[in-house]
């Protein structure tokens, strides 16, 4: 416990590194981080076009919906898959310091958080030319990000933990995540398969409503709210458990 | 009060080599089970410390020496906090500074300035205090305009240098050292050993390992000796020949 209260009092150098690591990936590079912003924008167009047509629907509600979607399982994706390498690549610092061990997972979060940042413009410019209204529900979505974001930083610390241990992790964690984008509604409307199980017992699904349904206007599912509130509850206690046993041994891991 | 306790320290290494970081040696050796079990379960285990003991006060400058493998980096990353301990207590109080790896946390896209700042943070300065000390960092660092273009440009003294200064630049109780730090040119290496001896000489303790007798006779008050984890008692500098003949 003391070692998440003392990653939050160093949450300035959290900042810095997660800045650093921005400015380091983009460097030299004219559009910089804009350029995540400049794919998933192309993507958007060339999904939303393509997809509307096959599935028939109009663009008018088809491309907001994938915007949001890709937006938000990007996020989400990246800080998993980003989690597999958060201690790994803090090797040297680990042991040589007694920074505590949970920074250079907030590291993950606050980056991801930052290139999130980037990528809303997308959803506000397709919101604005697409005319979808605001309304109090898009405040929600807050809520949901906050909520999602309890949830993939237990994620990513059960994630960065085996990684450290088992160096096979960080593969299946990425195989693990590019197949569950095609079964997770980001590119199709949940409605089409409704209370299937591929939905209903698929986590990210629930991530992914808890934040896009109040963006696109509709109300916050009570049952998409319980669901993520319990698995940041039981998520937190088994990653903390997890984390108890093994804080002594991550850095002997690496 | 500055202080440091050392009380029954054991530290063990569980060492994973390739071979136990597989998932895949987990799970097939859990569905074939039995024998190949039994040949590898679990990873081998290395006792780098073993029930060391020692105190230390202000004024306290401790040499460690021993072979290598004795445990001495072991000790003093232990000091440091990256370590916990398997068995024993370890107290210290007072603000730490590691010297022990240079080269830690920096970035080589980024600019010297830069590196600086985050080198910094991570030694626990507020920016604030950077901020402070920057300009005196930069000039003792002797870079001038190399400051501003990116770290991978230098040479590997230029680095060592930029280093040597933000770390040095940090007030400590207590410092911790693997071997005396010697970087840079004749000149560079004049003012820096001025440096550090000023910041070694402010803080209240040191502990510092070599394998160079001058360097302990010279910077320490007292000695341990290290052999296979296990530590001697805590000496008065006087008897280091007596230490190393035994």
């Amino acid at each position: 416990m003391r070692d998440f209260k003392r990653s939050f009092i160093t949450f300035r150098l959290v900042i810095a590194l997660a800045y650093q690591d921005i400015l380091a990936k983009y460097r030299g590079s004219i559009l910089g981080p804009f350029w995540i912003t400049a794919t998933t924008a192309a993507l958007t167009a060339g999904l939303g076009v393509l997809y509307s047509k096959i599935f028939g629907v109009g663009l008018q509600t088809y491309v907001p919906f994938i915007a949001a979607g890709l937006v938000i399982w990007g996020f989400i994706s990246a800080t998993i898959t980003e989690g597999t390498n958060a201690f790994n690549d803090a090797a040297g610092i680990l042991r040589q310091t007694s920074l505590p061990i949970p920074l250079f997972l907030l590291r993950v979060a606050v980056r991801n958080w930052i290139v999130l940042l980037h990528q809303v413009i997308i959803i506000i410019a397709v919101f604005l030319y697409f005319r979808v209204p605001f309304s109090a529900y898009s405040l929600m979505s807050f809520v949901g990000l906050a909520l999602v974001s309890i949830n993939l930083t237990w994620i990513a610390l059960l994630v960065a933990i085996l990684s450290s241990r088992f160096r096979d992790v960080p593969q299946v964690i990425t195989a693990v995540m590019q197949f569950a984008l095609f079964m997770t509604p980001v590119f199709w409307s949940p409605n089409k398969v409704a209370g299937h199980p591929l939905v209903t017992l698929n986590p990210f699904y629930y991530m992914l409503d808890a934040i896009r349904a109040p963006l696109l206007g509709a109300r916050l599912d009570p049952k998409t709210l319980t669901v993520i509130v319990s698995l940041a509850i039981v998520g937190w206690i088994v990653a903390f458990l997890v984390y108890a046993s093994t804080r002594r041994r991550v850095v002997h891991y690496l | 009060m500055t202080f440091v306790r050392v009380s029954g320290l054991s530290i063990r290494f569980p060492v994973y080599a390739v071979d136990h970081r597989s998932l895949k040696k987990h799970v097939i050796g859990a569905a074939v089970g039995g024998k190949v079990m039994a040949a590898s379960s679990g990873p081998p285990i290395v006792s780098a410390l073993r029930n060391v003991s020692l105190s230390l006060e202000p004024g306290d400058r401790l040499g460690l020496i021993g072979h290598n493998g004795s445990g001495k980096t072991t000790l003093l990353r232990a000091l440091a906090g990256a370590y916990a301990p398997d068995e024993g207590q370890l107290e210290i109080r007072g603000r730490i500074a590691s010297l022990l790896d240079l080269s830690l946390g920096v970035d080589p896209s980024a600019t010297g300035l830069e590196n600086i700042r985050l080198r910094a943070m991570i030694a626990g300065l507020t920016s604030r205090q950077i901020d402070e000390r920057m300009d005196e960092i930069a000039e003792f660092s002797g870079l001038g305009p190399y400051l501003a273009m990116p770290l991978k440009t230098y040479s590997s003294g230029m680095q060592a240098r930029l280093a040597f200064s933000v770390i040095t630049s940090v007030e400590a109780d207590v410092v911790l050292m693997d071997e005396w730090i010697s970087v840079g040119d004749a000149a560079f290496r004049e003012a820096s050993h001025k440096r550090l001896t000023s910041m070694v000489d402010a803080a209240s303790i040191l502990v510092i390992a070599s394998h160079d007798v001058n360097t302990i006779r010279s910077y320490c008050t007292k000695v341990m000796r290290l052999e296979a984890g296990r530590a001697s008692s805590v000496v008065d500098i006087e008897q280091l020949d007596d230490l190393i003949a035994a």
